[in-house]
């Protein structure tokens, strides 16, 4: 319909508003620009009614300009209400758009409100040619994250900088030549170069080969493109001149925060003023691999207690460095518990020198959040041993010996900051310290009585995982467990009846409802209605899987939840799972509350509420479809 | 004799495409002056000039964007810098921005000042200070293309006091009324961003358009004008 395009300058000042939201800070500047091209602006007075379920079939995207949009229930009876207010660059109504329908939510303006109004058609040919966009609009959650994660990184990478031991010298980090240009080249020469070599950036250098300037990708665009600057013109002239430098003898952790105090993705090393290689983000993050590697060996490696402990502190520190980076939820903890994992086997090791238990065959088992490896920082311990039923073996002289063993692993893993268990469920308790045999009993008894104390107890054994030893008995012991669940439909029921208790704190209007102070509790009212949910999900599907992500993945098909709700589930319990991390670090650096799961949503950017809130219903929905599956 | 009294003496110089438009343009139809206000096409126009004498001083480049039916559409838009024979004062290109270089590169301004035609059509004009910019289209338009350009302008700087009159004494200039509405500006004295700010302006003052006794746009148009003529008598 518009064939007139804008000038540059409005595109280009458009675009800059947009970009200082997501998903526009993410889309390639040329869909970014095609999109800015598209709009209109309107304006709505205070309380003027922007759409509503009268306004019809929906044709048109509404970005926040600037304002506030207040999205409310026409009839505010519905108990699934997602109302909530939009603020500058927000986008509405998305689904009501996808869908080609009527909005059943009322937008009102609470101030004077300006809103960019993209048409359907534009909308489509957005979607169409930028993946970032059409994530965001059809995976609003996922995009939503992706920005979180990045805020996270970018409000802590000053401090990470700080942590990281990067000491080595920029010259040895240095992968290969840098691609240089001398300054008198011209824009065409540096974008046929950045074409031929498939970088994304130039330095230009003067007659000395000292760095005169950098030119970008971005720079194409802003300067040049946009600009309407010929490509004939010296590159010169456009580069960004001043880069950030430092000298080869610099430590790597110096180009770190270099990067993270003035947001450059590039570092120039020189060695007598000549330009010698770039060091990239990228780069950074490579070392932070080799670093954990290295720790790795360092656990194994350890020969005393003391020696473990230390590597203990060390895996938590680059765990709040990777937090500090980014670093996805589930990535992370599978992170922190493989090295927990470590630390726990080696601490076996150790006490295996001491005690005559190496013949009798045992298997060390990890409970709960170690079974599932979903350990956060602060995570006390839940494990417990399995042993072969052996003919003429004396089992009580066998336990009495590995009830000694385990009690020296208890306290080496406590040394190691792994808490003894309050509940008292680690491996030196009698009751947790059983043959094959037993441990089935005990499963059998549990699942027979469905008791509140049988259903507790399952949902801390029942995520049982093996960490050392010979795992075929936990193997044996999982496939009676699923052997037994599958004939008892009363026990699942009567989990799925205990799972429905927890509510997630989702008000009547979508609003986060919280408790004492103001804070919710991330862990018994929202991580464990995922955690609850996924358990009932595979014992009754069968699945041996112990962990809520892959319990979410192979059970979703079979309970009728497509790829994305699955997807939706898993990044919304990850999600949880970060704040919980972030707010255990925070305690532990004396700057957050005083329980390390309670969080006040207020204090959170309104970015992370607005997941945490999507979040929230995400555990409702699963709740309720398994809630329906019991017909509760 | 006769040519020297011939209103459009430079029409035959003019160069086909101007021509036409121009053509095009005088057979337009006038806009309908008893729509309501908040309807139809309005335009709002900026213009940088060489300085700030508007009898005097030279048209240097034109700035114009749509708002129609309560919507700014960025892609109804126009722009253009008309090519100058020498440049104008360094203290004035730091004004504007557009070089010397840009100056001489521009549009002729017959091919430019008959585009400007085209855009506008014959749909009401704002601009905030209306009287500048159309005494400096005016007399360029008529020294190019040889077209008396008497059109009827919107002058936000007379209608915004009248819609807000809370604010009438304390707000004087685009600048103070931008920044009391918090209206963004990309880049202050380009005329296009200065457009997009003005337009922000008028689709806020729109809707007032009937509690200030001017709900059609011809009344509106009219109130700009008897306004500026209250204020200076």
């Amino acid at each position: 319909m518009n064939e007139r395009q804008p000038p540059p300058l409005l595109t280009a000042a458009t675009a800059d508003v947009l970009r200082r939201h997501a998903p526009f800070d993410a889309m390639r500047e040329a869909d970014l620009a095609h999109l800015a091209a598209g709009l209109k602006l309107r304006y709505f007075a205070k309380d003027a009614i922007v759409l509503s379920p009268q306004s019809g079939r929906i044709a048109s995207l509404y970005i926040v300009q600037r304002g506030a949009v207040q999205a409310e229930e026409p009839s505010q009876v519905s108990l699934n209400n997602l109302a909530g207010t939009l603020t500058d660059g927000e986008c509405f109504p998305v689904g009501a758009l996808i869908a080609g329908r009527a909005t059943t939510l009322r937008y009102r303006a609470l101030k004077d409100t300006f809103c960019y109004v993209l048409d359907e058609a534009r909308f489509r040919e957005v979607m169409a040619r930028s993946p970032e966009f059409h994530a965001f609009c059809t995976r609003r959650l996922a995009a939503l994250l992706a920005t979180s994660r990045r805020g996270t990184r970018e409000a802590y990478s000053s401090r990470a900088a700080d942590e990281l031991t990067m000491a080595s010298p920029l010259r040895n980090a240095i992968r290969h030549a840098p691609v240089t240009l001398p300054d008198s080249a011209s824009v065409r020469q540096v974008l046929e170069l950045m074409k031929s070599r498939r970088i994304g950036s130039i330095v230009l250098t003067d007659g000395g080969g000292r760095p005169a300037g950098i030119f970008t990708q971005t720079d194409v665009l802003n300067r040049v493109a946009l600009a309407g600057q010929p490509l004939d013109r010296p590159a010169a002239e456009v580069m960004t001149r001043d880069p950030a430098t430092l000298p080869a003898t610099a430590a790597l952790s110096e180009a770190a925060q270099l990067m993270a105090r003035r947001g450059f993705r590039h570092v120039l090393v020189t060695d007598e003023e000549r330009l010698i290689g770039v060091i990239s983000e990228r780069d950074l993050f490579g070392l932070q691999r080799l670093s954990m590697q290295g720790l790795r060996k360092d656990i194994g490696r350890a020969e005393s207690v003391d020696a473990l402990a230390f590597a203990a502190r060390e895996v938590r520190e680059l765990g709040t460095a990777m937090l500090a980076q980014g670093v996805a939820a589930e990535q992370l903890t599978q992170f922190v518990s493989a090295l927990n994992d470590a630390v726990t086997e080696r601490a076996i090791e150790l006490a295996l020198r001491d005690h005559d238990v190496g013949t009798a065959g045992l298997c060390w088992m990890g409970l709960g959040s170690e079974g599932r490896g979903e350990q956060t920082l602060a995570t006390d311990q839940d494990n417990a041993i399995i042993f072969p039923d052996r003919e003429g073996e004396d089992r009580e002289a066998l336990r009495g010996r590995l009830l000694a063993f385990a009690d020296q692993v208890n306290r080496t893993l406590d040394a190691c900051g792994f808490p003894l268990c309050k509940g008292n469920i680690m491996a030196r308790n009698p009751d947790w310290c059983l043959s094959l045999k037993e441990w089935m009993d005990r499963f059998d008894d549990w699942i027979r009585n469905s008791d509140p104390e049988a259903l507790l107890n399952a949902s801390i054994f029942f995520d049982f995982r093996a960490l050392h030893g010979d795992a075929s008995l936990v193997d044996r012991l999982r496939d009676f467990l699923l052997g037994q669940v599958k004939d008892r439909p009363v026990f699942l029921r009567q989990m799925a009846a205990n799972a429905a208790q927890t509510r997630p704190p989702l008000g009547l209007f979508g609003d986060i409802i919280g408790g004492e102070g103001g804070t919710i509790d991330l862990k018994k009212q929202v991580a464990r209605v995922f955690v609850d949910c996924a358990r009932i999900l595979a014992l009754a599907g069968g699945v041996g899987a112990v962990s809520t992500a892959e319990r979410l993945r192979a059970t979703g098909p079979r309970v009728r939840m497509s790829e994305d709700d699955v997807a939706s589930a898993i990044d919304a319990f990850q999600f949880v799972q970060m704040l919980r991390l972030r707010a255990q670090d925070s305690l532990e650096r004396g700057a957050g509350a005083s329980e390390p799961n309670r969080i006040d949503p207020d204090s959170l950017n309104s970015l992370d509420r607005r997941i945490l809130r999507e979040a929230l219903r995400q555990a409702r929905k699963l709740q309720n479809r398994v809630a329906l599956d019991y017909q509760l | 004799m006769l040519g020297s009294l011939w209103p459009f003496r430079r029409a035959r110089d003019l160069p086909e495409e101007a021509a036409a438009r121009v053509r095009r343009w005088r057979a337009l139809a006038e806009h309908e002056r008893g729509r309501p206000a908040p309807a139809g096409r309005w335009v709002v126009v900026d213009v940088e000039s060489s300085g700030l004498d508007a009898v005097n001083d030279r048209l240097i480049a034109v700035g114009a964007l749509a708002v129609v039916d309560g919507a700014i559409d960025l892609a109804d838009s126009f722009e253009v810098i008309l090519r100058q024979p020498a440049p104008s004062a360094d203290d004035n290109i730091e004004v504007h921005g557009i070089g010397g270089e840009e100056q001489a590169g521009g549009e002729d301004p017959r091919l430019a000042l008959a585009a400007f035609l085209d855009f506008v059509g014959k749909d009401p004009l704002v601009a905030f200070h209306a009287p500048f910019d159309s005494t400096m289209l005016r007399r360029a338009i008529d020294r190019h293309l040889g077209l008396a350009f008497q059109r009827p302008w919107l002058d936000l700087a007379d209608v915004a006091p009248l819609a807000w009159p809370k604010y009438a004494s304390r707000l004087s200039g685009l600048d103070d009324w931008l920044e009391a509405f918090s209206i963004p500006v990309a880049f202050r004295h380009r005329a296009i961003a200065d457009c997009l700010a003005t337009a922000q302006l008028l689709l806020m003052v729109l809707p007032h358009a009937s509690s200030i006794g001017a709900p059609t746009a011809g009344e509106l148009v009219a109130l700009s004008d008897s306004s500026r003529w209250l204020s200076r008598a």
